[in-house]
């Protein structure tokens, strides 16, 4: 059977909507702008790609009905044990554990959501630190293959706090300008925020509904590097792993992948860290490298469902696009990132996270039907 | 391709077992197991692993002892997993300033920490996840780890159920192997269950420690659960 992903909702830095997020990072814009949700004084950097959407209430819980709003518009959503549910996130509904309301911040906001669109097959939220909604794009892609539901909903979710901007700060990772992966001069990441909403079925089953096919979930692969907890293994040992599972999982050989979509997060650890595991995958600068975080910042548990749509949507038009903010490639790096928008064949992906704990995640996307 | 529980360890109030029913009524918390194996001897590379991180990779330690799984899988499940980190960062900052927080604690608030940190000490290199379904967090992930060895995702995988520094302090761990027995199946949702009935991994330690067959559910208030068909192995 093969998975495809038939619909897809967002809400990024660029406001709610697929297109408006298709628009900029066609156009290599980004939207890392100055911090207005609380004062980061004292902190290393004021920025960060905060979506402007206005939302009531608990933050994560609002943006994600807003993505679930686009994605699943006209959809019969009565309650159906065959529709799974799989949220990525990293901290949920953390305000909630501050305030002492709850021990967990994780469990009501899926609740809620899976009533809210009928879910009552598997249902969970999966933490994999920054791989989480790719961990949950993997869940999905299981439940299906194993046949345990029809259609999986997948949601990646991540709210922009203080708490969390405060511990970047102390690991000293956040950038005082715009991210700039792979960059000469990088200096670290740019914090965001986002929600994601996909369905995944089968192609068959997404044809007989009559709905287009956004990407194809090809392949999955997930393994650590037992290596330590923030630093990544100097030659992406968990990352090659996740990537060749994913590939045997897809049938495919390295030369069949077109290109790279990186996690860079342009820190320079974890983008020396792609650069060793790109080589040992496909030769130095052996494919295109792709890599959003520079126009929609790193919005840690949604980042993974985040780039596999962004990179369903440039897949979809056979296109490659530019890593914003990049100007000078560092030297020390053997990748090949994007530089300008181009045309580009095979429309085949791998599509790369990392976080903290040494967990890797890397998914096998081919392109659906031209929008 | 079957799998099976080959192993488990447990820690709740009534003391820590393990592959066997809990003898005597050790007291106190985790966090002052006295017998606990020191962390410099069974975790080289520790750093300074928070509390929560360094009782897992003790009880793994009861668990496994020196022996060493290639490609081993990790599951965790758990509800309250950084509940006293987030709450301990938080204080950090209100105490000292928003610029001032630590980063080895922060880095313990996310609830994979703890599966990390055990990766790391056992050098797991297999798949991980965290996996939360509310009170039915540890019998899904037993049935995701049963899942992951029967299809083949790795060779063997070490499932946690754990929920520590929160008022009822409850930790159950399990070995699941490749061709061990009869095995158990797994399944999970989130309403309509097939029957109604209370149960969490410490009740699955419980019905292996009996070797009895079982069917264990566990169903949330907010409507998860999760279901597991127990067999003995013959």
């Amino acid at each position: 059977m093969r998975v495809a992903i038939s619909r897809a909702g967002a809400v990024t830095a660029h406001g709610a909507g697929v297109p408006a997020l298709e628009k900029a990072l066609r156009d290599a814009q980004t939207a890392v702008r100055p911090l207005t949700r609380f004062d980061p004084t004292g902190l290393c950097s004021t920025l960060a790609a905060e979506s402007p959407v206005v939302t009531t209430g608990s933050r994560p819980d609002g943006l994600l009905s807003l993505a679930a709003d686009e994605a699943l518009a006209g959809l019969d959503l009565k309650p159906d044990a065959r529709r799974g549910l799989m949220i990525g996130t990293t901290k949920g509904r953390l305000a909630d554990v501050l305030e002492r309301r709850t021990d967990d911040p994780f469990a009501g906001l899926c609740a809620e959501f899976a009533r809210r669109v009928g879910a009552r097959g598997p249902v969970r939220t999966l933490g994999a630190a920054c791989a989480s909604s790719s961990a949950a794009l993997g869940e999905a892609f299981d439940a299906l293959q194993l046949g345990q539901c029809d259609e999986v909903i997948v949601a990646g979710v991540e709210a922009l706090h203080r708490f969390v901007y405060s511990g970047f700060h102390a690991l000293k990772a956040l950038s005082p300008e715009p991210a700039r992966p792979f960059d000469a001069q990088r200096k670290g990441l740019s914090m965001g925020e986002a929600a994601v909403v996909l369905l995944l079925e089968s192609e068959e089953r997404a044809r007989a509904h009559g709905r287009k096919v956004l990407a194809y979930l090809d392949g999955y692969g997930l393994a650590m590097d037992a290596h330590d907890q923030t630093a990544p293994h100097p030659k992406g040992a968990g990352l090659q792993s996740a990537c060749r599972q994913a590939m045997a999982r897809a049938g495919w050989e390295p030369k069949t992948v077109g290109r790279y979509h990186a996690h860079g997060t342009a820190t320079p650890h974890n983008d020396r860290m792609e650069s060793a595991a790109c080589e040992a995958l496909f030769g130095p600068r052996g494919v295109p490298l792709t890599a959003a975080k520079g126009s929609v910042g790193h919005t840690l548990g949604a980042a993974g469902a985040l780039d596999a749509l962004i990179c369903g949507l440039a897949l979809r038009r056979r296109e490659l696009w530019a890593v914003t903010n990049l100007v000078e490639v560092d030297p020390a790096l053997t990748v090949a990132p994007v530089r300008e928008r181009q045309r580009h064949e095979p429309p085949t992906a791998l599509v790369a996270t990392a976080g903290f704990g040494g967990v890797n995640t890397s998914l096998a996307l081919s392109a659906g039907d031209a929008p | 391709m079957s799998a099976g529980i080959t192993g488990f360890v447990s820690w709740a109030s009534g003391g820590i077992a393990v592959n066997a029913p809990a003898r005597g009524a050790a007291k106190g918390r985790l966090g002052e197991w006295a017998e606990a194996p020191p962390l410099s001897k069974i975790h080289p590379r520790a750093r300074r692993p928070h509390p929560t991180s360094r009782q897992l990779v003790q009880l793994a330690n009861a668990l496994l002892g020196e022996r060493r799984i290639e490609g081993l899988g990790l599951v965790l499940g758990t509800a309250a997993g950084c509940a006293q980190p987030d709450r301990e960062f938080q204080a950090e900052l209100d105490a000292k300033g928003w610029p001032l927080g630590g980063p080895s604690l922060f880095v313990y608030t996310l609830p994979t920490a703890a599966a990390g940190e055990l990766s790391i000490a056992i050098g797991a290199t297999g798949p991980l996840l965290t996996v939360n379904a509310g009170t039915a967090s540890g019998l899904l992930a037993v049935a995701r780890g049963l899942e992951w060895v029967a299809t083949g995702r790795c060779p063997a995988a070490l499932v946690c159920s754990a929920e520590q520094g929160v008022e009822n302090e409850q930790v159950a761990m399990f070995l699941i192997e490749r061709e061990a027995g009869r095995g158990a199946t797994g399944n999970s949702g989130f309403a309509d269950p097939p029957s109604a009935a209370a149960g969490d991994a410490l009740e699955l330690t419980r019905a292996l420690a009996a070797a009895a067959p079982s069917r264990l559910i566990s169903i949330d208030p907010l409507g998860y659960w999760a279901a597991l068909e127990l067999e003995a192995a013959r």
